[in-house]
């Protein structure tokens, strides 16, 4: 499991582990039932006090997304993730109210904006995907 | 939450007639990582010298495991790891030889573990320490500061002047040390970036005074930067309050917040004045925030 | 500021007297110090014969051992010269700058003292020679220092250097191989010629190791170095396990300081039979020589124990390094651990001289050389034992201390007093001298006395003695007292009226015996929390 922490712009680190692990099984990246790394694992790895580590996946679990086993371990939910469709929708307009935000600064119509974004798809389609564009939320 | 594992009240010093510390108080509970922020010169190792017992208090009161560490320093010393600012080693000595004289001073020395950092931080036992860069040598002192598994690390600016991967080792170490239950990290750094990532509470020393001490989750969520515009132009802004750093000029300002959103609301609609943007804050822009400029006054500590 | 060579020169030479400048006049003290007292003493007796021939002795020893301690001064404020290699200087001006200071302070030096000396003893010492040619060792020294900086080649090589030279010097006052016999009075333009000869050869050879050394090529050390290196691989190789913390800590202080003074003593003791070979070969000679050392290990003994007590890992400051404070040991049974390595340094030291002294008894027995006559004096030798200990021990809680002004307090106290005591010398009437003398002398008694007791309270009170040990040192200082005043009182001394000043002066040296037991833990507790 890969992710990435930035301690740039005052996200804090749980709330940046949160989301990409939802971000990851929204995506499909982490398949139901699989085991996530261990939180020692996880800390040691990403370079995290473990505490926050442990609070991100009890932030998780009240979700619903992952579940932790008698068997000391934590997983993917399994079944179809109630939160999937919602989370998905969530994650987009968060995305989507910065950018709002720049082009009403800019002084730009919504108009435009919705015809820019017509063109950009366009162009998107194109192109190879890009990679892991999940990294920052604003 | 039981005793806290180092308690320190009221303490003040002067090194000759330069207050260094002026009536530090600072609980720090057992179990996680405190971190101790500061510019240069804040007083941190100050403060982390007296936990240690290498500084008498002039006033006031150290306790470490509920122990005075000058009084009784084989009981506190006993159970505490420690790595210098300078990490300052006896030169003469080879890396083997290091090893088993710090072995000799603590029962409870693993030294097959001490034998897997030696491994992992590839340090060459025939290895004079006077011949060691800089990164081994605060690895060699890492790994004598934590063979015996203390009840608490104490690391004085563990990584300033250290490569990346250096650094990593020592906060790895550091998260090795809490991830066994019940064990503790103080440790002093102007490296936000990893204060913010090891963490668990921290407190800003800034003039000889703790400036904040709270939880690390808390900090970022209850420091804002917030633009607002007044009504009237003013040439200095109030930092008072909530209110605890500003730039700008006239109508424009940018201030610093602490406080939940409604307070700052409140605030600047007594203010008589219009919020254009709020955005959240990182470590640093707290840090420098609380620092920059004249001491704060009393009242705006929290 | 206009950064040329000159300008830079001399801001250097500026900043270098700014901040040594007592470092200066403390080495020209302390080295005037010794023939000044003994030739006061003589004069105050009346036995100061201008003429004698022993004065020539006098006056060749003395010069060298005044050389000797201001030079150490010297090399101490000329520094090393790879301080200087970032700076914007020719490798010439970087030459000069490290031989021509350090010569012209030296050549001063043996100059002043000597005029010093002659105008308040009234005698006839020659000065220009000895200035000369000190000037000339110290461009020697300074050279060698250039060309070789740290290495193992260093010794060997400046050592014959300088022996040639001391020999040449020796022959200038007669011949080589026997005591001087004259004054060096007359400097020839052929020993002019020489010695400014010698020292031109210096500043090429520094030249040359500045050239090598500033690019980083310095003196390839090669066997010697090899044989060193593989001397301490096998040393360190072996693993030690202790069992306890003061088991390790005594190894460290053993280790790292508690050999100097046994080396010490083994470098000087077999220089000492090694010069005598090159004057007048009797053991009587040497015997006493080795008595005299046996007083002057003391001296040594208060170095080594200074550096027993440097409680630092790194130059960085004077205090205890964080390294060693933070070793869970007690604070009491560190400085009993301490004492113990004096004692440990001290034994190993004393062996050392006291095998040679017997090796020059049995020489002499077997030479069936007539042995001195004055009859063997019982108490020398534990006196000189005491008195090393009492040194060794004081100079351990002094550095042990950590702290600066105690040091500087004492040789405040020394000076003030020495200056004092020659202006009285040369100028008061003898009455007034043998008064100041003594009172000095039982004050100083006394106050040790006070300072002792004043310290096992201090400690008494913070319980870092018990009192059965107060109880022992009691004992130890009331019966060597009592046997020194025994002693005393079957002594031939100079005057009856001194006797009794002269027991206070010991017993206040003597109650110093027991002194660390009390100070060191007081010191190393204060070094260790400030």
């Amino acid at each position: 499991m890969h992710i990435h922490i930035s301690t740039r712009d005052g996200v804090p680190i749980y709330l940046q582990i949160v989301r990409q692990i939802k971000h990851q099984i929204a995506s499909g990246i982490l398949a139901p039932g699989r085991e996530l790394p261990s939180i020692r694992e996880l800390a040691e790895n990403i370079l995290v006090n473990p505490n926050t580590v442990a609070r991100a996946y009890r932030e998780l679990e009240t979700v619903g997304l992952v579940e932790k086993r008698r068997t000391a371990g934590t997983y993917v939910a399994e079944g179809p993730s109630p939160l999937a469709r919602h989370e998905k929708v969530r994650m987009l307009s968060e995305r989507m109210d910065g950018l709002l935000a720049e082009a009403s600064q800019m002084k730009v119509p919504l108009e435009d904006l919705i015809e820019l974004l017509h063109q950009r798809a366009r162009a998107f389609a194109k192109k190879p995907p890009l990679q892991n564009p999940q990294d920052q939320a604003p | 939450m039981n005793q806290p594992i180092i308690e320190i009240r009221d303490l003040k010093r002067c090194f000759g007639k330069k207050v260094v510390l002026d009536g530090v108080s600072l609980t720090i509970p057992t179990g996680g990582v405190f971190g101790l922020l500061g510019g240069n010169g804040a007083g941190k190792t100050t403060v982390l010298r007296h936990t240690l017992g290498l500084l008498a208090a002039q006033s006031g009161s150290v306790r470490v495991f509920g122990l005075d560490p000058v009084a009784d320093p084989v009981r506190t010393l006993g159970r505490i790891g420690y790595l210098s600012e300078n990490r300052e080693l006896p030169e003469w000595m080879r890396i083997h030889q290091l090893i088993s004289y710090s072995q000799a001073f603590y029962p409870n020395w693993d030294p097959d573990y001490a034998e897997s950092l030696r491994n992992m931080f590839e340090l060459d036992p025939k290895a004079y320490v006077r011949a060691l860069s800089r990164g081994q040598r605060a690895r060699a002192g890492l790994l004598v500061a934590l063979a015996h598994r203390p009840d608490l690390l104490v690391l004085d600016e563990p990584s300033s002047g250290l490569d990346p991967v250096v650094r990593r080792d020592i906060l790895g170490a550091i998260i090795r040390t809490i991830a066994d239950e019940g064990r503790t990290v103080l440790f002093s750094s102007h490296l936000l970036d990893e204060v913010e990532r090891v963490a668990d509470r921290i407190a800003i020393l800034h003039h000889g005074r703790i400036q904040l001490c709270v939880p690390m989750d808390q900090i970022l969520s209850s420091h804002r930067r917030v633009r607002i515009r007044l009504s009237s132009a003013v040439s200095r802004f109030p930092t008072e309050g909530i209110w605890i750093h500003c730039e700008g000029s006239g109508h424009d300002w940018s201030v610093v917040a602490e406080g939940e959103m409604h307070d700052i609301q409140t605030e600047v609609s007594r203010l008589q004045a219009e919020i254009l943007t709020v955005e959240p804050m990182n470590l640093d822009d707290i840090f420098v925030a609380r620092t920059a400029g004249k001491p704060l006054t009393a009242e705006v500590r929290s | 500021m206009n950064p040329s060579p000159w300008n830079v020169t001399r801001i250097l030479l500026a900043d270098m007297f700014r901040r040594n400048w007592v470092i200066l006049i403390f080495g020209f003290v302390l080295a005037i110090s010794p023939p000044a007292l003994i030739l006061g003493a003589l004069k105050a007796k009346g036995a100061l014969n201008v003429d004698d021939p022993a004065m020539i002795v006098i006056h060749v020893t003395f010069t060298q051992i005044m050389g000797m301690c201001f030079g150490v001064g010297v090399l101490q404020v000329a520094g090393w010269p790879s301080r200087l290699f970032l700076l914007p200087l020719s490798n010439r001006a970087i030459m000069l700058f490290q031989m021509v200071p350090a010569t012209v302070l030296v050549i001063g030096q043996t100059i002043l003292s000597g005029w010093i000396l002659n105008a308040l003893f009234g005698l006839n010492w020659p000065t220009l020679g000895n200035a000369l040619a000190f000037g000339m060792v110290f461009a020697t020294f300074q050279s060698f220092l250039t060309l070789f900086q740290k290495s193992v080649l260093m010794l060997p090589t400046l050592g014959s250097t300088l022996v040639l030279e001391a020999l040449w010097v020796k022959s200038r006052h007669g011949p080589i191989f026997s005591l001087p016999t004259h004054y060096w009075t007359m400097v020839t333009p052929v020993e002019c010629g020489l010695i400014g000869t010698v020292m031109a050869f210096c500043y090429a050879l520094g030249m040359y190791g500045i050239t090598r050394a500033r690019c980083g090529k310095e003196i390839q050390t090669g066997l010697i170095v090899y044989l060193s290196r593989a001397f301490s691989n096998r040393i360190g190789r072996k693993a030690k396990v202790f069992r306890n913390g003061i088991e390790a800590q005594s190894w460290f202080e053993w280790y790292q300081k508690g050999v100097v003074f046994p080396i010490i003593v083994a470098i000087i003791v077999p220089a000492t039979a090694v010069r005598w070979l090159f004057t007048d070969s009797r053991f009587h000679d040497l015997l006493e020589t080795l008595q005299v050392e046996g007083w002057m290990m003391s001296a040594a003994a208060m170095i080594g124990g200074m550096i027993l007590g440097n409680m630092r890992t790194s130059d960085s400051s004077f205090a205890m390094s964080p390294f060693l404070g933070t070793k869970p040991l007690a604070t009491t049974s560190w400085s009993r651990l301490l004492l113990a390595t004096a004692f440990r340094s001290l034994a190993w030291g004393i062996l050392i001289w006291l095998t040679v002294y017997l090796l020059v008894l049995g020489g002499s027995e077997l030479t069936g050389e007539n042995l001195p006559k004055k009859p063997f004096v019982w108490w020398h030798f534990p006196g000189q034992i005491l008195a090393a200990w009492t040194a060794m021990t004081f100079g351990l809680c002094l550095s042990l201390s950590g702290k600066l002004v105690y040091p500087k307090i004492l040789g405040a106290i020394y000076f003030g007093w020495l200056i004092t005591a020659l202006f009285v010398r040369g100028l008061a009437p003898a009455w007034f001298t043998d008064y100041f003398t003594v009172s000095t002398l039982s004050g100083c008694g006394i106050a040790l006395f006070i300072l002792t007791l004043w310290v096992w309270g201090l400690a008494l009170r913070r319980r870092m003695v018990a009192n059965s040990q107060a109880i022992m040192a009691c004992l130890v200082v009331a019966s060597l007292t009592a046997i020194a005043g025994w002693q005393l009182a079957h002594e031939a001394i100079p005057s009856e009226g001194s006797r009794i000043h002269l027991f206070l002066l010991v017993s206040g040296l003597l109650s110093l015996v027991v002194f660390p037991f009390a100070a060191a833990p007081l010191a190393l507790a204060s070094n260790r929390a400030r």
